[in-house]
């Protein structure tokens, strides 16, 4: 119901020469009520109402029809030296599988949207393809999270309930506890982390346990270093860095005037 | 020298310079000296004729040189008989014998070659290099302090480094110069926080500009601290690898904290002969860890191992990424 249509109900019902007073206030009370609950349920969706991907999409939306393409966007995320060695995941309908088995301990997979942090715009956005190579202790100690989340997505659960599902699953020791020296490449040229940014720059990403982001200079003026807000003990108890490099994981060079 | 004014002898000094004084002994012996301007005098004069005896390269004696001299002591002997008879000046001919001088000096030069082989055996791996040995402790301290606090927080953005805790390097060791209140900590790190085996370990030029994160300012900047007053002290390279080796097994050194890290992004650096400042890069410590879980030293990978700490004795492993500007914003060449 919009402004104007309200203003003629209280119009119409004020002029109405049929009615008695007692009526007119009742009706008037309803009216009102019917405003508040609207205004509440409005209330309770505000985050989403601003963005266009409100809930999650059909899952077809977050898969890739082409496995190989998949498989060669998860490389892209590391230099080949690292990629072409490295265990290389693919998303199904019930979740990541392994495609192809690596040898060197790293873990190569395409993240989607869910993995932004909850109160992310774009945490349902259907288009999102985040390529990340996993090191050997990041494979163990945080990967599994994003596996965690991916199937409680999957299964249809709202963010609340995703957030939920991840705070028991660190209380129960179902997820791991962070392993020193836990960091990922993010160098792919092919991904899309999100409307805005598009493939944004290559970078690494560092995982320590939560901390303030003065620890390590993030995201002060001239300081190569940024937090990644996905994180940071919401619910996680991990705080990532960031760190642009140079070049992307093909060996071109990328501009990082714009970070 | 006089032990009525020094409390140290003089063989006592040239011990402390070489290396050889036991640590509490060094460091009485330093604390003096750091208060005699004789003493710092005499200090460089014998650091000055030690360098100079590294330096010199003694050539290997010549197979002929025994049967020379055996020939020319047989014509001395041939000669005093014959002097005893015809002259009467017989110290100023043999004094003029070439010969004579000749075996001499073999037999002089034998000597010295075999005084610093027994004298250098701790530093036999430094004979490759310009920088044998220690030079005098003048030449690594800063004079300007000023100079040496603006070097030490180029290491990182002014963001950052203005709140930084700041040490400069005196004669006992490092000191603080300025309190902080962020956490970091700059220095400005010299040559023998390189590698033990490094040819530049003793390169007086050397000015390593950091600022450790809080994480790193506990548990990494007492290596640098503890190395300093080790070489301060005089201590000989493995005098240092055992107390550092020591340090770690009695738990006054500690393992790497987790997130410690370092920025060193300054322009003004000079980090070795070879590289100058190098490229503005941060540095991340771990205990042991092989380099291939980071990935480091393959094509095209923005990560390599710096070899300061590997290979021991600190039981740290430390990956470098190097970053795209200089503290001072200004862009920095892509290696």
């Amino acid at each position: 119901m919009g402004i104007t249509g309200f203003k003629g109900v209280l119009e119409s019902v004020s002029k109405g020469k049929s009615m008695n007073r007692k009526m007119v206030k009742t009706i008037t009370l309803r009216i009102f009520a019917l405003v508040a609950v609207l205004c509440a349920a409005r209330s309770g969706r505000a985050a989403d109402a601003t963005t266009p991907y409100p809930s999650m999409a059909p899952l077809e939306q977050y898969l890739m029809a082409d496995r190989d393409a998949e498989i060669a966007l998860a490389r892209s995320a590391a230099p080949a030296s690292i990629s072409s060695d490295a265990t290389v995941m693919v998303l199904g309908r019930h979740g990541y599988e392994t495609a192809v088995e690596g040898k060197n301990g790293f873990v190569c997979i395409v993240e989607r949207a869910w993995m932004g942090a909850f109160d992310s715009p774009e945490f349902w956005n259907a288009k999102n393809r985040g390529p990340s190579c996993f090191n050997p202790q990041a494979a163990r100690s945080v990967l599994p999270i994003t596996l965690k989340r991916t199937d409680l997505a999957l299964a249809g659960l709202s963010k609340a309930q995703i957030m939920d599902g991840i705070k028991k699953a660190f209380q129960y020791k179902e997820l791991p506890a962070l392993e020193p020296g836990a960091m990922t490449y993010m160098m792919s040229k092919q991904g899309r982390l999100n409307d805005r940014a598009g493939h944004w720059l290559p970078h690494l990403m560092f995982y320590v346990p939560v901390t303030d982001a003065m620890t390590w200079g993030a995201g002060v003026p001239g300081s190569p270093v940024l937090l990644n807000p996905h994180f940071n003990g919401a619910p996680e108890p991990v705080t990532e860095f960031m760190i642009p490099v140079s070049d992307w994981s093909d060996g071109t060079p990328a501009s990082t005037d714009h970070h | 020298m006089s032990t009525n004014r020094h409390p140290i002898e003089q063989e006592e000094l040239m011990a402390y310079l070489d290396g050889e004084l036991p640590m509490d002994r060094a460091t009485e012996t330093l604390s003096h000296v750091e208060l005699c301007p004789e003493c710092q005098t005499l200090a460089a004069d014998f650091r000055g004729v030690s360098q100079e005896l590294m330096a010199w390269e003694v050539e290997s004696p010549e197979v002929g040189i025994p049967s020379a001299i055996n020939v020319a002591l047989g014509e001395r002997l041939q000669k005093r008989e014959a002097a005893q008879v015809s002259s009467p000046r017989l110290e100023n001919r043999v004094l003029t014998s070439r010969w004579v001088w000749a075996g001499a000096l073999a037999i002089v030069c034998v000597a010295v070659g075999l005084k610093l082989t027994l004298t250098s055996r701790n530093r036999s791996e430094d004979r490759s290099t310009a920088y044998p040995s220690m030079a005098s402790i003048e030449q690594y301290l800063m004079p300007d302090r000023n100079a040496e606090i603006a070097m030490a927080r180029s290491a990182a953005p002014e963001a950052i480094s203005s709140d930084a805790k700041i040490l400069v390097l005196g004669w006992r060791g490092y000191e603080t110069a300025i309190e902080g209140k962020n956490g970091f900590v700059c220095v400005v790190e010299r040559s023998w926080t390189s590698p033990f085996n490094s040819a530049q370990f003793w390169n007086p030029k050397v000015r390593g500009p950091v600022c450790f994160n809080p994480a790193a300012a506990r548990s990494i900047l007492p290596l640098t601290i503890k190395r300093t007053e080790m070489v301060l002290a005089g201590l000989s390279k493995a005098q240092m690898i055992d107390s550092i080796k020591a340090g770690f097994d009695n738990k006054e050194l500690s393992a790497p904290e987790p997130g410690a890290m370092c920025y060193m992004m300054s322009r003004a650096g000079y980090l070795n002969d070879a590289v100058g400042h190098y490229i503005p890069h941060l540095m991340f410590y771990f205990p042991p860890t092989d380099k291939s879980s980071w990935g480091a030293d393959l094509p095209d990978s923005p990560v390599t191992l710096n070899p300061q700490f590997q290979g021991g004795p600190e039981p740290i492993t430390e990956f470098v990424v190097p970053v795209s500007k200089w503290s001072d914003g200004t862009a920095a060449p892509v290696m």
